[in-house]
């Protein structure tokens, strides 16, 4: 019961995100949401958004789908043909993407919905912070792991009860090669 | 009382804070090559420093933004990467020569080696940035940074300067074959004086410093008055290698030489206050340096940051730190002379000013920002005709000091 009335809480913001953005102005946001801050929901800045996904609907609306970090995204702004030297090197393994319906609002600094921990983005921190920051002295990671670790158990049903919810939104982070694909030939034209 | 002391902090570690390794450098040869012949360079770019720092604190102030957040923000990636790349140049020469000034300094104070303290520097530096809070690193060197003013004591106890000196202030004695040599102190100066690094520090400070709308006269007065006195030091500095050295015939092609300077009004004591006035700018500027150049590539790509959380909560901040002075240290290694490191730097950094300050131009200029707080036409107008002006003398100048060998 409580799951439903949460999910029909979740469609209203979603469909008051569509009606905000007018199909006129959605170039527009995809303009000004490029490079902007990712902050979780508990106050940590994830990355920046380094392109776009958007699909062109049957009914002529560009709609905007999943914002995506990482360097390939990021080697594709600089040239097109540094996008598949950089795949050819890292093979997807720091590309993400973000599903747009976790956005809490368009503001300056995107906030979303999920903690950090739910996001594959940001994981070279605690990557960072788990295998080598672990073992030097006054890093602080003994207090960081049980405050920010630990409770992963909880993280892990967020996701599960959030996957429940639709199956576009959240599955957070982990941009399957398919998808990142796709981002990077449509974002090539609407991103820059 | 509470805003009273702030202001007065701010005023205190910015006098204190206004000399590294790069002015020591640049007002030490300046003096005893040309005499009061280059005051006009550190005036010139003292106005410079005030303004650019009272508009940067303000637009944080305002904006809730970093510099190098409304640089990707406002122009995307791909223009970001011009600034952060001469940024990265430039500023890793210059932490290389902060760190061999603080090597240096402790050589005058323990007689070791500058070579073999160098490592030692690099590892003081290391454990503050990995351990000490925003307010400790920006103004604990800061206040031991107050020592240069016995630069300003050795000038009054030397007593007026020569006529024939005097004269060199609208005359200066540029011999023929010296010019490439003055203009490339001209860049120096003007590069270690605009710094950039100071904004994406400054920038950065206000956000740890959780200042806000109401904290614009405490940026004002900080910009305006502990910048202008701090500026004390430099032409201190420059006058009393001037009455000194020149002199002698000394051209001040070590950081220890310039030292000298001080020793003759105050004695041995000169000596060590020089040493310890050395340690702790080209200490406070190394950690500023360091800092600066981190917090610009975590904002830039978004990463978690900030001085007063522990290093595993902004871990790759931390990472970039260290590889940034683990670079430092390699240059530092090659065995080059800080001083002649740091003048190098610092005309790299003239160089790179156009790259690294013209964004700024735009963003103090957009309401969407600043609100009713931009920039008026005398800012925008001073800032571009100091900028060019830099520029058109690094450019010039590098290449003839290559060319001429430095005469």
């Amino acid at each position: 019961m409580k799951e439903q009335q949460q999910e029909q809480v979740r469609e209203q913001e979603r469909e008051e995100i569509r009606e905000e953005i007018a199909p006129r102005e959605q170039i527009l946001v995809m303009r000004n949401i490029m490079d902007n801050q990712l902050e979780s929901s508990d106050d940590i800045e994830i990355g920046r958004v380094a392109d776009i996904e958007a699909e062109l609907r049957p009914d002529g609306r560009l709609v905007l789908t999943r914002l995506l970090t990482g360097p390939e995204a990021l080697a594709g702004r600089i040239s097109s043909r540094l996008r598949p030297i950089v795949h050819f090197l890292l093979r997807n393994h720091f590309e993400h993407s973000i599903p747009i319906d976790e956005i809490n609002g368009f503001h300056p600094t995107l906030r979303l919905r999920g903690r950090a921990i739910d996001y594959a983005t940001g994981e070279s921190e605690r990557w960072l912070a788990n295998h080598i920051f672990r073992w030097l002295p006054g890093s602080g990671w003994k207090e960081w792991h049980e405050q920010f670790e630990q409770p992963a158990t909880g993280a892990a049903e967020t996701e599960t009860a959030a996957e429940t919810r639709t199956e576009e939104t959240r599955a957070p982070g982990h941009a399957t090669p398919g998808n990142a694909a796709a981002a990077s030939h449509q974002s090539q034209h609407h991103s820059h | 009382m509470k805003k009273v002391f702030a202001i007065a902090l701010g005023i205190v570690t910015a006098i204190g804070g206004f000399l590294d390794a790069g002015t020591v450098a640049t007002s030490g040869e300046a003096g005893a090559k040309y005499g009061f012949g280059l005051i006009w360079a550190v005036i010139l770019a003292t106005i410079e420093i005030i303004l650019l720092v009272e508009m940067v604190g303000r637009f944080t102030a305002v904006s809730q933004k970093t510099y190098a957040d409304a640089i990707r923000e406002k122009f995307g990636f791909k223009f970001y990467l011009f600034p952060l790349a001469s940024e990265l140049i430039a500023e890793s020469l210059l932490l290389a020569a902060e760190l061999g000034g603080v090597a240096i300094a402790l050589s005058l104070l323990t007689g070791i080696s500058w070579h073999y303290l160098f490592p030692v520097a690099a590892l003081l530096v290391l454990v503050l940035v990995w351990s000490a809070s925003f307010d400790i690193i920006e103004n604990g060197p800061a206040l031991l940074g107050l020592v240069t003013l016995s630069f300003l004591v050795g000038v009054i106890l030397l007593g007026p300067p020569k006529l024939t000196l005097l004269q060199t202030l609208w005359k200066p004695p540029v011999q023929q074959g010296q010019f490439a040599d003055y203009l490339y102190l001209v860049a120096a100066i003007l590069g270690s004086t605009i710094s950039p690094y100071l904004l994406y520090f400054y920038s950065s400070g206000a956000i740890e410093e959780h200042w806000s709308g109401k904290s614009l006269l405490l940026n004002r007065v900080t910009a305006i008055v502990g910048m202008g006195f701090g500026s004390i030091g430099s032409l201190a500095l420059l006058i009393l290698s001037a009455i000194v050295l020149r002199p002698l015939n000394m051209q001040a092609g070590t950081l220890g030489e310039i030292g000298l300077a001080l020793a003759k009004p105050l004695g041995i004591v000169g000596s060590y206050l020089f040493a310890v006035a050395l340690f702790a700018t080209c200490l406070g500027a190394a950690l500023e340096v360091t800092l600066a150049v981190s917090y610009n590539v975590a904002q830039g790509f978004g990463w978690e940051w900030g001085q007063n959380q522990n290093p595993v909560q902004t871990a790759r901040y931390y990472t970039f730190m260290i590889v940034f002075l683990l670079i430092a240290v390699i240059i530092g290694l090659t065995g080059t002379d800080p001083l002649q490191l740091a003048l190098f730097a610092s005309t790299v950094i003239a160089l790179f000013l156009p790259i690294s300050l013209s964004p700024f131009l735009f963003i103090m200029n957009d309401p969407a920002y600043l609100k009713d707080k931009t920039n008026g036409w005398f800012d925008n107008t001073a800032i571009i005709l100091i900028l060019l002006i830099a520029f058109a003398v690094a450019i010039v100048s590098i290449p003839l000091e290559i060319i001429t060998g430095g005469g």
